[in-house]
């Protein structure tokens, strides 16, 4: 069975083109259907946010769309293009070369020991270089670019001097970024940027990652996290997610949900305005369906106050209206 | 518990490892009552192994396999005497340390990071060369007294650890002891944990008492693996190529030892969820 | 503003290579009690380490002048520099334990039902030709230098006096030569063995290891199966059976002995050579054995370190195979380092029972001697030889790993 090596046919102009895409975490504890049938297209110069609940699948979409998983999560069925690439079908190496160094780079969620702790940050970042660009340079010539681009971004260039362990979460977070984003790579994946840090560290990572796409060193951004208001801030366009399907998308999803889950989604955040200060909080009820028996029909059916019958039947297909997409019945 | 017992006896490594240690330990039992008097000399000198002679005569026609049947007794006897002991004293000195906290305790650790770093078979020869007599007790207990800091040691954090959590807090609220909590709350939780270092510590005393007899130094009464393996170099048997001599105490030991060891890496894969493979 | 250990990278370095490379000169002159004597060697000795100690610390402070530079050294070596606390922690640690075990050695015999000199005075007295006035003279003799007649304090003093002179008197197994001579004639032969063997079996070991954690290539797991199973034997056993294969059956290699008979000690090189011939069987029963012990801990460590963030990070970034193995293998390396001085400790016991089964003319075998003919000085010599060099060689082991692991070097204290 041989499969089909594409290399570097740019077919499309999107940067990434993910096609009713599945993978499933194989194990003894059975088949969980972590990423079922999602669709999704980023083209240059966008900044895409993936919301969701723990346990949606986010990271798992994630670590699939950039082809390092861990060993559990296994590609089941569909298409990832990245830049024309398709990452499932082409051999390793030119997965490496190609896609790894000079088209993506992924900040995984919460690493705070991302970086080898016996190396200095800029012999790291030595390293770095050479092996995504096959460029040796001096471990001087790396701290001049290394501090021009750090001031690019606003960082201290202080920290090309220590070692990992003694850098604090925001800095930690902030220099993973901007060293993925050293070599110019055209996306940037990022998991979970803010969650482990304070609020004025997620400030300043927020307006660090719009620098970085504003400034033209990255083309694209896709943002994925949990934390709404940091994706308000970030995002031009926000995916919402819900048990391993993208439920919801376009540019507005905030100020004017469609989908029952993103409204009861909205309607639980706290808002700083004062007539909403005596308002109760509503949480959803009911809890995520068990993906490893993924429920026929619409996934959310459970907790939607406006089920219908077909929905308990058949899963909804998704609906696009322009730049907006939904998949629910109440749209068709 | 009884239920990751049941497991364990299940697996298949398990019973085939456990086997060959209950017929070693059954050769040292019933193999002394069955065979010939190991200090008789019953045959030729050397002569190699036949139908009437297992395992051959050594350099004066005595039985070999007589012989290597009582030295396991006697090598098996100093092991678990020892290996008992030490972690006896071990699990005692471990469970003070870690209630009495302080000065105490720090004082002991550093005193424990002395021992671990002396040589111990150098001592061992200092201490064995100047006692006149040694019985077999007596070496038992001096290989336990350089056996017990490192045990001790593990068995320390292990209690630590278990001290902080809840059910020994309700424990301590309901008025009990430290005593009864520490014999009736703690160590049964370290039940599995105490039989893997009783295992080690089993077969490290039976190689220490096998090194420090090779010397010389060994019991002055008995007969033991190492002893036996002391004759073999004093007469030369290997460079005389009598293989049947001095190749089966030796064996004996590695299948032992190594039998014991292997155990304790199944007991950890089994009993330990983590890495149990998915 | 962080402290930093010396003004230049480079100087640092330089410095403490001299100084390290000067007090193995100052160990290496005790093999030639010809040249210059033991009481001068050890004073030398001692000079050396007390220059390594001061002296980096010298270099970095040289903008004082005079009394205030001595005086804020000692201030700096307990309180400033994290290096420096790390060092002189690691420095009294050595100066305490050998004090201990020493102190032990000393006492033991006193706890003991039996006076160890009346037995080798009797063993002694029990040698043909040995005259009465004979045996008076050494009794009085040992007396003196043991200092029996007197309290027990004045005994411990006299005791380290013979520790600082090297001076445990003349050998009773081995009359005329000292106690010392023997000794130290026998160290270098010891040393031979342990240290290539150490070193080797570490460096074959963890690389073994390091493989055989990743590798899918039958021939390398067979290795390690091999050795792990060869570790579990005992060391003097195996030699036993590369005796009875290589010398016996094949007749490849002498069973025995450090070189043929008739050859005088030289170095000239036939009478090296020869050595080596007779060198090979008690180094490979060493060897073969003891890598098994690295082998198991490094695949652990790998397959650890493998799992963790820094190495997703990597390959995430689009690392070869090559570096991310590189880098796992520079992180799981570092616990493997602390297992060196217990490896050595346990090594120079395995090789005192090589060479006694081996005939090599090491400690081993003098020990042995020392044992059947109850020469407690000569044992107590051998005792502080041996405890003195693994206790050293842990301190050093102590201060390397204090340079190859950054976080120590920076006085992170959680380690």
């Amino acid at each position: 069975m041989t499969v089909p090596k594409t290399t570097g046919e740019k077919k499309d102009k999107d940067l990434l083109l993910v096609k009713d895409f599945r993978g499933y975490y194989r194990g003894i504890f059975g088949v969980v259907h972590a990423v079922d049938g999602v669709s999704l297209q980023v083209g240059e110069g966008e900044r895409v946010g993936i919301a969701g609940e723990s346990g949606c699948g986010k990271s798992s979409f994630a670590q699939l769309i950039t082809g390092n998983t861990t060993p559990l999560l296994h590609y089941e069925s569909g298409e990832v293009r990245v830049d024309g690439y398709d990452i499932w079908k082409i051999s390793p190496e030119v997965l490496r070369k190609k896609v790894k160094c000079e088209l993506i780079s992924y900040v995984p969620q919460a690493m705070l020991n991302s970086l080898n702790p016996v190396k200095k940050v800029k012999e790291f970042i030595a390293d770095m270089f050479k092996e995504r660009t096959g460029c040796s340079y001096s471990v001087k010539k790396v701290c001049e670019i290394a501090t021009e681009h750090f001031e690019r971004l606003n960082l201290d260039r202080s920290v090309l001097d220590l070692y990992p362990y003694e850098l604090s979460g925001g800095m930690m977070q902030r220099s993973i970024i901007a060293i993925s984003t050293m070599t110019t790579p055209k996306l940037l994946i990022t998991d979970e940027p803010t969650s482990a840090l304070d609020v004025s560290s997620q400030k300043r990572v927020i307006k660090m990652m719009i620098d970085i796409q504003r400034k033209g060193i990255i083309k694209s951004l896709i943002c994925i996290s949990h934390d709404i208001s940091a994706l308000n801030q970030l995002c031009n366009r926000i995916v919402i997610m819900y048990a391993g399907e993208f439920v919801e998308s376009g540019e507005d999803v905030i100020k004017h949900p469609l989908h029952p889950y993103t409204k009861a989604l909205m309607n639980s955040l706290l808002p700083l305005e004062r007539e909403t200060k005596y308002k109760p909080l509503l949480s959803i009820p009911g809890v995520v369906p068990d993906l490893r028996n993924p429920p026929h029909g619409c996934r959310f059916r459970d907790r939607c106050e406006k089920r219908m019958e077909v929905c308990n039947v058949e899963n909804p297909p998704e609906i696009v209206k322009g730049k907006r997409m939904v998949k629910c019945w109440l749209y068709k | 518990m009884s239920s990751s017992v049941r497991l364990l006896l299940k697996n298949r490594k398990f019973q085939f490892l456990l086997g060959i240690v209950i017929v070693i330990i059954m050769l040292g039992i019933i193999g002394p009552f069955f065979t010939r008097d190991p200090l008789k000399i019953a045959g030729r000198i050397y002569e190699p192994p036949s139908s009437q002679f297992l395992l051959g005569t050594d350099m004066a026609g005595r039985d070999v396999f007589a012989q290597l049947c009582n030295a396991i007794r006697d090598s098996l006897m100093v092991g678990f005497i020892a290996g008992l002991s030490a972690v006896g004293i071990a699990i005692l000195i471990g469970a003070v340390l870690a209630y009495a906290g302080g000065v105490v305790d720090e004082g002991a650790n550093v005193i424990t990071n002395v021992f671990l770093v002396i040589p111990q078979l150098p001592i061992l020869i200092v201490i064995a060369s100047l006692l006149g007599k040694r019985s077999l007790i007596i070496v038992a207990i001096l290989i336990a007294l350089f056996n017990w800091p490192w045990m001790a040691r593990s068995i320390r954090s292990q209690i630590l650890s278990l001290k902080e959590r809840k059910f020994v807090d309700l424990a301590r609220i309901s008025g009990k002891s430290d005593f009864v909590i520490v014999v009736k709350e703690i160590l049964p939780n370290m039940l599995a944990y105490i039989f893997l270092v009783l295992i080690i510590s089993i077969s490290s005393a039976v190689v220490m008492e096998s090194s420090i007899s090779v010397i010389g130094l060994g019991p002055t009464e008995g007969f033991t693996l190492g002893k036996m393996l002391n004759l073999v170099i004093r007469h030369e048997a290997a460079q005389q190529g009598k293989w049947w001599y001095f190749i089966p105490p030796g064996l004996i030991l590695v299948i032992f030892t190594g039998s014991l060891l292997m155990i304790t890496s199944v007991i950890d894969n089994v009993l330990n969820p983590r890495t149990r493979e998915i | 503003m962080r402290q930093k250990f010396s003004t230049k990278k480079t100087g640092r370095r330089k410095v403490a290579v001299t100084m390290i490379g000067v007090l193995i000169l100052a160990l290496f002159l005790f093999f030639f009690p010809s040249v210059i004597s033991h009481q001068k060697s050890f004073a030398f000795f001692v000079l050396a380490f007390g220059a390594l100690l001061l002296g980096p610390q010298t270099i970095a402070r040289s903008e004082e002048t005079g009394i205030k530079k001595f005086l804020s050294l000692f201030r700096d070596l307990f309180t400033r520099n994290p290096f420096a606390r790390f060092i002189t922690r690691k420095v009294f640690f050595l100066l305490f334990t050998l004090f201990l075990s020493l102190t032990l050695v000393f006492i033991i015999p006193y706890l003991m039902p039996v006076n160890p000199l009346d037995i080798v005075m009797s063993r002694l007295a029990a040698r043909p030709g040995a005259t009465p006035l004979q045996i008076e003279t050494m009794y009085q003799r040992y007396n003196v230098l043991f200092g029996l007649d007197k309290p027990i304090i004045v005994q411990y003093g006299l005791f380290w006096k013979r520790v600082f002179t090297l001076n445990f008197g003349v050998s009773i197994s081995f009359y005329p030569n000292t106690t010392m001579s023997m000794v130290l004639y026998a160290l270098p032969w010891t040393l031979s063995l342990v240290i290539p063997v150490w070193i080797l079996t570490f460096i074959v070991g963890n690389n073994l290891g390091g493989w055989a954690a990743f590798s899918k290539n039958k021939f390398i797991h067979t290795l390690y199966t091999i050795a792990v199973c060869l570790n579990a034997s005992p060391y003097y056993w195996f030699g036993l059976i590369l005796v009875y294969i290589f010398a016996v059956k094949l007749r490849w290699f002498p069973s025995g002995g450090a070189y043929n008979s008739f050859l005088m000690v030289s170095l000239k090189p036939r009478f090296l050579l020869n050595v080596l011939y007779h060198y090979i069987l008690p180094f490979l029963s060493l060897f073969l054995t003891g890598v098994g012990n690295w082998c198991t801990g490094m695949r652990a460590m790998m397959i650890y370190e493998r799992q963790s963030d820094y190495i997703f990070y990597s390959k995430q970034l689009g690392f070869t195979e090559n570096k991310v193995r590189n880098y796992a293998r520079r992180n799981a390396i570092l616990p493997q380092v602390t297992g060196l001085p217990i490896v050595l400790s346990s090594l120079i016991g395995q090789t005192l029972l090589v060479e006694y089964v081996f005939g090599w003319p090491g400690l081993g075998t003098l020990t042995y001697q020392a044992v059947t003919a109850i020469d407690y000085p000569m044992i107590q010599a051998i005792f502080l030889i041996t405890v003195g060099l693994v206790l050293f060689g842990n301190f050093l082991l102590d201060i390397i790993y204090g340079f190859i692991d950054p976080r120590i070097r920076r006085g992170y204290v959680g380690g």
